[in-house]
């Protein structure tokens, strides 16, 4: 299986989002600081610390296009982050939350972003021409509780929501101020502002939501380590329970493919045809583990001497040494992790030869 | 002993009930029939245990849990049923059984047993721990997880 790394010292990573060119990515340390990587042959060397946010950052989403950064955080606040030469200039968006923002999404179109939040509100979110600020409109009802995750609908209104209340929501963010009016899809056929277009229960709270590429599916990890998927096609909710810990990211990779990861330090592969079927743990051959027994000794004793263990502290034998926390597109045929072990994961499908991706 | 010096009746008082969007559970419904259902499946338990045929009731009793009724009394019947039927097994017999239930009841079986577990009581419960060993083999840390996430409690 073929991946490549980089890990970033000692600290949790908290969420990442890549450039365009994937040249270059945004991470956040698990503090209130976001730093930007460029790659450099192999390796990955700092470039810029984009610091505003007085406390931790939960979500970032760098735009492709626009090339602009939008980050979230535990201040209850949101930056659009504009390059200017090098330098990285915030502009503070009026969310009027009080409580933590929690995951934020550019639009397809990156003419809005979308904030979710432990306020039971979620902020869609425009540039104001006429006040030349980002400011902030609010899906209120019937949020009962914290938004976790959020993902857009390729027809850039509709808006997916896993919240902590057992259910999963789509809300409609179509602005008819700044936006033609959408033509109907396969979520129904009106959808003027914060209509409700679609609601499902849950057992437990839901993580993380991702429409598929068309938009007519959507796909979400909950906390019972459950992998749902609605398909408007025969308009059926389809769920599997796992029988490992439970994912926090998911994401729809193909009509057919969807990946998530979590708890469990692994990412594993779903096919949903007419059904759900959980297809594969990925995980490196176990060629990794080459310990001799010899080996295997040599360490004990080295742990006896420089740390006073006289077991060894085994390592997984998964890439992830700790929980992963966001899965996110990286081409065609790759995607990438980080988690709580610090580790930013490059994983190239077309590598897992092992793997069939329907 | 030392004298109280401020009243406590503060904890009584239900503040969330001024709060216009506080969170309520969804309502489940068949709390209503949930007498009615047991009764019937306590008879059918209990002609399947005389006969000597526990295994065949552990299916049974594993159906709909009866998590949307408030009848205290109605609950701690159904348990008792429940763990009734999961004593009589002899260590050897859990793995067949439980190798025969599907997905739902070896979550409903997983649910029974931290019941079991935290009822404790008079009654020797070791049985459950080769129970919980079995479900666990098939459902995972997942049956778990789903035990300590789900509102609907025994």
């Amino acid at each position: 299986m073929a991946t490549t790394s980089k890990h970033f010292a000692g600290t949790p990573v908290t969420c990442h989002s890549f450039n365009k060119a994937r040249t270059e990515v945004a991470i956040s340390p698990n503090n209130h600081e976001v730093e930007i990587y460029s790659q450099k042959g192999s390796d990955w060397e700092l470039t810029a610390t984009l610091k505003q946010h007085e406390q931790r950052v939960t979500s970032i989403d760098w735009a492709p296009v626009s090339n602009m950064i939008v980050t979230c955080g535990v201040d209850r606040n949101s930056y659009v982050w504009t390059r200017e030469g090098n330098e990285w200039k915030p502009a503070l968006v009026i969310l009027r939350l009080n409580r933590a923002a929690t995951c934020v999404k550019w639009s397809p179109k990156e003419n809005k972003f979308a904030v979710g939040s432990g306020a039971k509100i979620i902020c869609v979110c425009y540039y104001d021409e006429d006040h030349k600020w980002w400011a902030s409109k609010h899906i209120k009802k019937p949020l009962r509780s914290t938004v976790l995750g959020i993902d857009w609908h390729p027809n850039n209104c509709l808006l997916a929501a896993a919240c902590a209340d057992f259910k999963s929501r789509i809300f409609s963010a179509y602005m008819k101020e700044i936006e033609e009016k959408p033509e109907g899809c396969s979520w129904g056929k009106k959808m003027p502002w914060g209509n409700l277009m679609g609601e499902y229960s849950n057992n437990a709270w839901a993580h993380s939501t991702s429409f598929s590429p068309s938009g007519d599916k959507l796909a979400w990890v909950s906390h019972d380590s459950t992998v749902s998927v609605f398909d408007t096609v025969g308009d059926k909710l389809h769920c599997i329970k796992l029988p490992e810990l439970p994912f926090l990211s998911c994401l729809f990779f193909s009509e057919q493919s969807i990946i998530v990861a979590g708890h469990g330090c692994f990412p594993a592969l779903l096919n949903f045809s007419d059904k759900l079927e959980f297809k594969q743990k990925l995980m490196p051959k176990s060629e990794a583990k080459t310990d001799s027994k010899a080996q295997g000794a040599r360490k004990m004793f080295e742990g006896m001497d420089s740390r006073g263990t006289t077991s060894q502290v085994k390592a997984l034998d998964t890439i992830h040494q700790n929980s992963i926390t966001q899965i996110s597109r990286y081409s065609e045929a790759g995607f990438a992790t980080t988690g709580v072990d610090g580790k930013l994961v490059i994983w190239n499908t077309k590598a897992m030869s092992d793997v069939t991706f329907l | 002993m030392s004298k109280k010096t401020r009243s406590d009746q503060f904890r009584d008082a239900d503040i969330d009930m001024y709060d216009e969007d506080q969170y309520v559970d969804d309502d489940d419904t068949g709390g209503d029939n949930a007498a009615a259902q047991l009764a019937d499946r306590e008879g059918r338990v209990r002609t399947l245990i005389s006969n000597g045929n526990h295994a065949g009731a552990l299916p049974i009793i594993l159906e709909a849990p009866p998590t949307g009724s408030k009848d205290k009394t109605l609950n701690t019947k159904n348990i008792s049923l429940v763990l009734d039927v999961l004593t009589r097994f002899k260590t050897a017999e859990i793995e067949k059984a439980v190798s025969g239930l599907d997905a739902d009841q070896q979550d409903n079986l997983m649910k029974y047993i931290y019941k079991g577990f935290s009822e404790g009581g008079e009654k020797d419960f070791t049985i459950l721990l080769s129970f919980h060993e079995k479900v666990y083999k098939l459902g995972g840390l997942g049956c778990i997880m789903r035990v300590l996430t789900d509102r609907k409690t025994l």
